[in-house]
């Protein structure tokens, strides 16, 4: 790594793209938009970005180790159906029940996927692609498609809590227990060495004595934890489960703030900071269009302009000869 | 005008590295010219450059009496240069016709001709006496050397090619195949077509090439008519210094001829394998010998786990094992060098250091899973320093160092495990001649210490100096054991052909 003196300005413009593209928002929107700079509107933006910050952290490890998972918003409705359900069964004793059954049950969505993916060796865009729907269906039965309104004082609670008696929102307790969990995850243990292997080179991952099979099972339990959590903090948030509408296009918003990280899209490298900026930067453009009243047509516009620039500014740094990549693999 | 090609001053640097400095030489029209170095001579950059993979800093290049700067492969390929890399540029999914005339279809009212395709096609593989099936086959399910004589059928017939360059084609192909690749080359000199060929075989230059070009370091050491020199002249021109063709060491003294560690009995696996035994005692090394497809790299995959046997027993330090994944190899101590370096073996975008603690990460972490980083850092540098690994950093991506520094990573790789079996799988294909000799003598140095070997090569030169014991596969068989002053290259010869000879008699009654 050279030090940051020694770069031109081009390159600090790509290496730094995503910050520079977060802190263009930012400015942007203190001098357009009204009342962005209050402090109401950062812990508001906070609380919208915790749920997003889990699951794209969980997408980011699965695009890591070379797969993808799109059912992580049917995953994230599954698993708001199950904390309302379970609170409604245990009464009003039963918090700790209600927030660890969802945990569980997607935890298994992402166990059984995996397991498919591993064992069939089926791409993980089909395997995930049916179960996005699956997930969805199930979900939508559990509450008979009907919106559960959570009814768990301690819980409801929960989503508005604020730290020690400032306006601090709690969300941000659990935004940074997210990112230091998976920074020792990827960067300090040893798990994380072997997911950027196996997205790098399947085949001699599992020459070296990896397991493989046990490998990307897991990496999939991460994604449908990561999910629950997800989960646990919109329920709160919203204090309803809509299992219609609940994390719907979530899995888009997801890649898109791992892709705006330069993370590649083929595995083989973690960059958990890229990805916690790509999920503010996400989340910003939809407040930005949000409090501009901008129509909801040019806010699509909008949103997928920015994320393609910065992924192209990402794009531009890694120009490698792709014609004399190995296309022949010997039979 | 009879130089085809002429590069005048030729330089380009990477970031840190001086590839190539200065480089000027010529090639006349119909001159076979060989282009020799160790690696990271400057050989591919140069070849790259001419095929227009990289640009140049400064220099002139002028071809075909015209100066060209190529800008892509397309553009050099239209001014008549084709180049053949070691990896293929192929459709690995389509046909050998399709491969061959992708890109250039014969077309009558928009729609391909597929019948004049594939009786063109036909022609041209009859040509160079080369069987196969060229229609309905997929590429991917052919050997590596038919994909390389497709490369080359398509770059003659297709490209209109004025000059070829050939980028150790020998490599992947077998005595009769190099054989027939040879014939290719003189209807080349024969049609007028010149050919760069680069290769790291002394022989090969001898027998096919009129002159040789020798770099090193980037810089222009020389070029001879192969007429006026000899092997050893060539290579000192190539390392600068002089190397005694190293003989065997002594006989192992450590290989204790009563203990084994590991055998494998009558294994068959359809339908590459269908009867193989032998075994391995400690601290031997063990060769594999026979012809390209005789099956010695699935033994080595069936030792390993990486394939389930059929039938047949193996049994390792005294038991018999089964085992279902190379989970279950590693966990005893057994470490492959597989036969592709790059698609697997090295993690081509981690760095030097992960890749060679990735095989023994459970022993860098501590309970809980959390890498010990003062541990694998120092441990790397060890064996970069032990082995002479040269990088510029352990953070280095390994995909940037050339071949054979690679081989000593993956080696590295498995020592850090202290292995008791090193299954090599050509383990110098691709390197240079000192990188060559420095990995055999580290080779002997593992067996010195206890370490099985069981080395599998297309080189029997390489085999008859390294080995203890050698083993001869015919056809998924294992047919002789050669020792001792019985191992020579013409008894390896001599017991394939007689072998061959006596099957054919075989079925003709």
């Amino acid at each position: 790594m050279r030090s940051i003196k020694n770069l031109s300005a081009a390159e600090i413009l790509q290496r730094f793209s995503a910050p520079i593209i977060l802190l263009v928002l930012i400015v942007f929107n203190a001098l357009f938009t009204r009342n962005f700079l209050s402090i109401n509107v950062l812990w508001n933006a906070i609380m919208q970005s915790s749920s997003i910050m889990f699951v794209s952290l969980g997408m980011m490890v699965v695009i890591a180790s070379g797969g993808i998972d799109i059912s992580v918003g049917s995953t994230l409705g599954f698993g708001s159906a199950l904390l309302v359900i379970t609170s409604y069964a245990g009464g009003d004793t039963n918090s700790l029940l209600a927030v660890i059954v969802p945990v569980i049950g997607c935890a298994l969505v992402g166990i059984i996927q995996g397991l498919i993916i591993a064992k069939f060796k089926i791409p993980p865009l089909i395997v995930t692609l049916a179960f996005q729907s699956l997930i969805r269906g199930i979900a939508q039965y559990c509450t008979k498609g009907k919106v559960l309104v959570l009814r768990d004082p301690l819980l409801n609670e929960l989503g508005y809590l604020k730290v020690g008696g400032t306006s601090i929102p709690i969300q941000l307790v659990f935004i940074a227990i997210a990112i230091v969990i998976f920074y020792i995850l990827t960067k300090k243990m040893a798990f994380g060495s072997r997911i950027e292997a196996y997205g790098d080179n399947p085949v001699a991952s599992r020459i070296v004595g990896i397991r493989t099979f046990q490998l990307v099972t897991l990496v999939y339990m991460i994604s449908g934890i990561a999910c629950a959590c997800g989960s646990i903090l919109e329920t709160t948030r919203i204090q309803a489960a809509d299992s219609s509408m609940l994390g719907l296009n979530m899995e888009m918003d997801a890649i898109a703030a791992v892709a705006i990280s330069g993370t590649p899209l083929t595995g083989g490298k973690i960059r958990i900071w890229g990805t916690v900026v790509g999920v503010f930067i996400t989340q910003l453009i939809t407040m930005t269009v949000n409090m501009n009243n901008i129509q909801y047509e040019y806010s699509l516009l909008l949103k997928g302009a920015i994320i393609f620039f910065a992924i192209l500014v990402q794009k531009s740094k890694e120009k490698t000869k792709k014609g004399l990549r190995q296309v022949v693999q010997n039979g | 005008m009879s130089n085809v090609l002429e590069m005048q001053n030729i330089s380009k640097t990477f970031p840190g590295v001086k590839a190539l400095n200065n480089i000027s030489f010529s090639i006349k029209r119909g001159e076979v010219r060989a282009l020799m170095g160790e690696n990271g001579a400057g050989k591919s950059t140069l070849i790259k450059i001419l095929s227009g993979v990289y640009q140049k800093d400064s220099g002139n290049i002028i071809f075909d009496g015209k100066e060209i700067d190529p800008k892509s492969v397309l553009e050099s390929a239209r001014e008549g240069i084709s180049a053949i890399y070691q990896e293929l540029n192929l459709i690995p999914y389509l046909s050998i016709s399709e491969n061959i005339f992708a890109g250039f279809y014969p077309v009558k009212n928009g729609m391909i001709q597929w019948r004049e395709m594939e009786e063109r096609a036909a022609k041209m593989f009859a040509d160079i006496k080369v069987d196969v099936d060229i229609n309905n086959a997929e590429l991917s399910s052919m050997s590596t050397a038919v994909q390389q004589m497709v490369a080359i059928v398509r770059a003659i017939n297709m490209m209109d090619a004025k000059l070829i360059i050939m980028d150790e084609p020998t490599s992947s192909l077998d005595a009769a195949e190099t054989k027939s690749l040879f014939e290719i080359i003189r209807d080349l000199k024969k049609k007028n077509i010149s050919v760069i060929f680069i290769t790291h075989r002394l022989d090969e230059v001898f027998e096919i090439c009129d002159t040789v070009t020798v770099l090193k370091d980037g810089e222009y050491v020389g070029t001879r008519n192969v007429k006026n020199i000899n092997k050893y002249e060539l290579v000192k021109m190539m390392i600068g210094h002089e190397v005694a063709e190293e003989r065997k060491m002594a006989i192992n003294t450590i290989c204790d001829s009563k203990s084994y560690l590991c055998e494998l009995r009558n294994i068959a696996w359809n339908p590459k394998l269908s009867n193989i035994s032998f075994s391995i005692r400690k601290g031997e090394i063990l060769g594999l010998g026979g012809l390209l497809g005789s099956g010695r790299s699935e033994c080595a995959q069936i030792l390993f786990g990486c394939n389930i046997p059929d039938s047949g027993e193996v049994f390792y330090e005294g038991n018999r094992i089964s085992l279902k994944s190379p989970v279950g190899a590693v966990k005893r101590k057994m470490a492959f060098c597989t036969e592709s370096r790059r698609t697997e073996g090295i993690i081509p975008n981690m760095s030097v250091e992960e890749n060679i603690c990735i095989a023994n990460l459970s022993e860098f972490s501590n309970k809980i899973g959390w890498t010990k980083r003062k541990k694998t850092r120092s441990e790397t540098e060890r064996f970069v320093k032990e082995f002479s690994i040269k990088t510029p950093s352990i953070k280095q991506l390994v995909k940037n160092l050339s071949g054979g520094n690679q081989q000593k990573v993956l080696l590295a790789r498995w020592l850090c495990m202290n292995p008791k079996l090193i299954i090599l799988d050509e383990p110098t294909r691709g390197i240079d001649v000192a990188a060559k000799a420095e990995i055999e003598k580290m080779i002997r140095e593992f067996a010195g210490r206890g370490i099985s070997i069981l080395m599998i090569s297309s080189e029997l030169p390489e085999l008859v100096r390294n080995c203890d014991r050698i083993i001869i596969i015919y056809e998924g068989k294992t047919i002789k054991e050669l020792s001792g002053n019985d191992m020579s290259e013409e008894r390896i010869m001599q017991t394939i052909t007689k072998f061959h000879e006596e099957e054919q008699e075989v079925e003709m009654r």
